[in-house]
């Protein structure tokens, strides 16, 4: 749980720190003191697994997305080494090593992959433009290809030695990990934590999705018959294959019980909160099958398996490294609260580095275990012999390495990622500042679909569907501090977390067919369909609120990247754009759009995905 | 009452009362709790300083960076120094100065704690426990409380066979003793953590009794204070700031809950055996013993996780009304 400032002490403390500058100028910051100012904005959010251990162990190479840059780390002599500075706004992510050593690292937001021609010196071999958001990496041994998954749905494969792209699949959008499994390969969808087959040609073959199971949701009045709910998958952060080639996904659950507006009221099932993280296996051959949670926390952003199937998921969110022996992991989740009930089952450590929010881990081939965590930034080293099952958790680290570079810090950033008193982070609703694609039914107001924080938040206010928040200290009064049990923000809190948040790029815009998004912004434009007369400025949003034919006023959403976060409308009844423009979008009550023929609908929907 | 049921009562027990302090303020700062009674648990106030010297141990110098670019960000100093020392308590004021070092001057509070769960017949009294801090000490004795409930258990099974009861609830009792051995490592580890170290238990064991007797004994040390120690440590998984702490009581909560569940069922098996006039002694008994739980809350602590005084209160009356009041329920 977060540190939080308590009761008396904000009064105390800035007691003694007035006492303490009472003779001072004011206008003048004191280099003796800490700053009274939040500092400029800093990082990006968590995305998870952006380190690599080498296959034989001897380095760790740390893509730095909140610094633009790539890090080596010489593990035999524990020490920080070369370090690869990108051009800022790249967001350096996942990275996968070849079979000659060469490193290949997906860049976020620059679009590319660059490829590294060793982990120690990270000389640049090659830079090659892929998609605008690639996001997940695998190589291929048996075609020595460099798979890259993107956000847009294309699936680039280029040569790992270098040269253009050999193949380009156009998948479903919201791609996130490929995994190379014999002649196959199998590519997860990350909010939907749909998993889909491809065989050599690049069909798709197969789409399962992790289990839903079932949870038990404590009632406040006393007496009541307890419900039993879905928890169903949602927000796949990683996945990666074990040794044995089954796959694990590390990805969160939507407890189905409905949520409150009152203090405490997104709180549900057994862990507390309506989102519990979640390990589901997949066997070649079976269905998918949720283990025993053995990982209760908040944000599994990650997580890495050693040579023996012992895995080590990173909570981003709670701030520490749960193990999860590979005896575990075996067992299934048949119990309504998560629990595993069998007596003596091995429990592995929890590690607590106290260095912030770890985001990537990883294995070395003699077990030994690497975490990274960015603010200081620093990797640690744990050894293997520490990691067993019934070791204490307080084991600290063998060796902590502090890479060069400065110091990163934003308390809005921190506020963002930090789990709350219901076991709840922002970033859990909000994974990468977006939406986790899911409608969530509160007690007071309905179905309402999670809304993206990305785009310039600080130009949409009032928030929420209902526009009933008036600016975002209202929203953190009201959603952060009360529902979310996350106690007071401090003022810095306050002053950070809005400009943090304004700077999360809304999803790259999907153009194929351009001559379509033409003719469909022709038709945006036309005063006939009245698109324009409430999304329209740079945000395509007037900010008000109208009655689109659904019997409440709806805050007006922005239509940035909007082709990227079905379902659609305020209580997600569209799945599709297109079905936006059925029965549930409002008819003529929203636009009018009844006279548009289908070759003109699907004209305006390639214009909705492009924006 | 079966373990799933009384599992999920608890769980209802416990998250009706979260929002108030896991989720808004955490528990209530000392002040607002009542000065404490002649022989109650007493609360102490601290103040300490110290010097650091650059660059410190990593986990230190990521809160001294953050405190120089940002005041607000000097609490965690605060309270990671606290840890370090193993303090305790609650942070009270935290004042920095960066001046060719660090200089840091704190004040905090601590207070006693006191415990529940299943103590046995024959139990010798805690010597006075080795901690130099409070936290260290609650769970020195919570630590205690379990290594001397493996005797209690024992005790039950011996008792419950030597009256015939059910195969099943003996064995239940066994499986409850092999618990809190895991329990008091469990907690002892804990403990350790915070300087201290658990006293070791010294039981005299009886000789085998009345099934009235056992009954009474049940009633008070199973359907009443362990089954308020089985909230108390789910409440404690939810809510405490130390995270190995919340993660130990998550697997307290649920044996302790089971534990509890056995002395329902012991409760309903003995009512059956013994006559109206010793079924109200054990009526009296738990509600005595639940009155006395209300008149000796434990000390808030949010690094324990241990409730405020009004979220005690409430965690109590809600255990009376969905569970003590229907008596075996």
């Amino acid at each position: 749980m977060r540190s939080r400032v308590h009761g008396a002490l904000p009064t105390a403390l800035s007691l003694v720190l007035l006492a303490s500058c009472s003779a001072i100028d004011p206008t003048v910051p004191d280099p003796t003191r800490p700053s009274p100012e939040p500092p400029p904005s800093w990082g990006v959010p968590i995305t998870g697994a952006t380190m690599l251990v080498t296959r034989d162990g001897t380095h760790a190479v740390v893509a730095d997305p909140d610094r633009d840059r790539i890090v080596s780390i010489d593990l035999v002599r524990e020490a920080a080494g070369a370090v690869r500075a990108l051009p800022p706004g790249d967001e350096p992510g996942r990275l996968v090593e070849d079979g000659l050593g060469r490193i290949h690292v997906a860049l976020r937001r620059g679009g590319a992959l660059v490829t590294l021609a060793d982990p120690s010196s990270l000389t640049v071999a090659e830079r090659r433009d892929v998609c605008p958001e690639p996001r997940g990496l695998a190589w291929d041994a048996a075609t020595d290809l460099i798979h890259v998954a993107c956000t847009g749905g294309e699936l680039v494969s280029l040569p790992a030695a270098g040269g253009p792209a050999v193949r380009t699949l156009i998948l479903d959008r919201d791609l996130r990990d490929v995994i190379v499994t014999g002649d196959r390969l199998v590519v997860t969808r990350f909010r939907s934590a749909e998993l889909l087959t491809l065989d050599a040609a690049g069909a798709v073959i197969s789409r399962v999705k992790p289990p839903t199971v079932k949870r038990i949701v404590p009632e406040i009045e006393l007496g009541q018959t307890i419900p039993v709910v879905d928890a169903i998958p949602a927000v796949a952060w990683r996945t990666i294959a074990l040794p044995d080639g089954s796959l694990v996904v590390s990805h969160q659950r939507q407890v189905q019980g409905g949520i409150k507006t009152t203090p405490g009221g997104y709180r549900s099932g057994c862990d507390g909160g309506p989102v519990e993280a979640a390990i589901t296996i997949v066997r070649p051959g079976d269905v998918p099958q949720a283990a025993v949670p053995r990982a209760h926390g908040t944000l599994p952003v990650d997580v890495a398996s050693d040579e023996l199937g012992n895995l080590a998921v990173v909570l981003a969110g709670s701030k520490f490294v749960q193990i999860v022996p590979a005896a575990s992991v075996g067992g299934r989740d048949d119990d309504e609260c998560g629990e595993d009930n069998s007596d003596g089952a091995a429990r592995g450590p929890m590690i607590d580095d106290r260095l912030g929010a770890p985001t990537s881990v990883g294995y070395r081939p003699n077990g030994d275990l690497v975490i990274f965590y960015p603010e200081l930034p620093a990797v640690t080293l744990h050894r293997r012999d520490d990691l067993v099952a019934g070791t204490p958790s307080t084991t600290p680290a063998h060796a902590t390495i502090e890479l060069p570079g400065p110091f990163g810090y934003d308390s809005g950033r921190a506020l963002f990622h930090g789990q709350t008193g219901v076991g709840l982070a922002c970033a859990s609703c909000h994974p990468e500042g977006r939406e986790d694609g899911l409608v969530w039914t509160f007690a007071e107001l309905g179905p309402r679909r999670t809304q993206s924080l990305a785009g310039h938040i600080l130009r949409r206010a009032p928030y929420h569907w209902g526009g009933d928040m008036a600016d975002l200290g209202m929203l953190m009064d009201q959603v952060f501090t009360l529902r979310m049990a996350g106690g007071a923000a401090t003022r810095s809190e306050r002053l950070s977390l809005g400009p943090w948040l304004d700077r999360i790029a809304a999803p790259a815009p999907v153009v194929r067919d351009v001559a379509a998004i033409e003719r469909g912004r022709a038709l945006f434009d036309d005063a006939e369909t009245a698109c324009t007369s409430c999304h329209n400025g740079e945000l395509l949003t007037n900010n008000m609120k109208f009655d689109v034919g659904k019997g409440v006023p709806i805050k007006v959403p922005s239509l940035l990247g909007v082709g990227a976060r079905p379902p659609f409308m305020h209580d997600g009844c569209a799945t599709t754009l297109a079905e936006r423009f059925g029965a549930c979008g409002g008819g003529d009550s929203h636009g009018k759009t009844s006279q548009l023929t289908p070759a003109q609908l699907a004209d305006l929907i390639a214009l909705l995905e492009s924006l | 009452m079966r373990f799933r049921e009384l599992r999920h009562l608890l769980q209802q027990i416990v998250i009706a009362g979260l929002p108030v302090t896991a989720a808004c303020v955490g528990s209530v700062p000392d002040d607002n709790v009542d000065p404490p009674a002649p022989n109650e648990c007493g609360i102490t106030h601290h103040e300490q300083s110290t010097s650091l010297t650059l660059p410190a141990a990593p986990p230190l110098q990521l809160r001294i960076n953050s405190c120089k670019l940002d005041v607000d960000a000097c609490i965690a100093l605060c309270t990671e120094l606290m840890r370090d020392w193993n303090t305790g308590g609650t942070l009270k004021t935290c004042d920095v100065v960066f001046d060719g070092t660090v200089e840091i001057a704190l004040s905090y509070s601590i207070g006693e704690p006191c415990g529940v769960g299943r103590k046995p017949a024959g139990l010798v009294a805690a010597r006075c426990l080795d901690a130099p801090t409070a936290i260290g000490a609650w769970l020195a004795e919570a630590a205690w409380l379990e290594a001397v409930s493996v005797h209690a258990f024992v005790q039950l099974a011996r008792e419950l066979e030597h009256h015939g009861a059910p195969r099943m609830l003996v064995r239940l009792a066994i499986a409850a003793a092999r618990d809190e051995v895991r329990h008091a490592a469990l907690v002892g580890q804990l403990a350790a953590r915070y300087g201290a170290r658990p006293p070791i238990p010294e039981v005299t064991l009886p000789a085998l009794r009345s099934l009235d007797e056992i009954a009474v004994e049940n009633a008070v040390e199973g359907c009443v204070r362990e089954t308020f120690g089985a909230v108390l440590a789910l409440w404690q998984s939810n809510t405490a700031r130390d995270p190995m702490i919340r993660d130990a009581f998550r697997v307290i909560a649920r044996d302790e809950a089971r534990h509890a569940a056995l002395a329902w069922m012991v409760d309903a098996w003995i009512a059956t055996r013994i006559d109206g006039d010793a079924r109200t002694r054990v009526a009296a008994a738990r509600v005595l013993a639940a009155h006395q739980l209300a008149t000796s809350p434990p000390q808030p602590s949010e690094v324990l996780g241990l409730p405020a005084r009004q979220d005690l209160e409430g965690l109590l009356a809600r255990t009376q009304a969905a569970v003590w009041a229907g008596g075996a329920a």
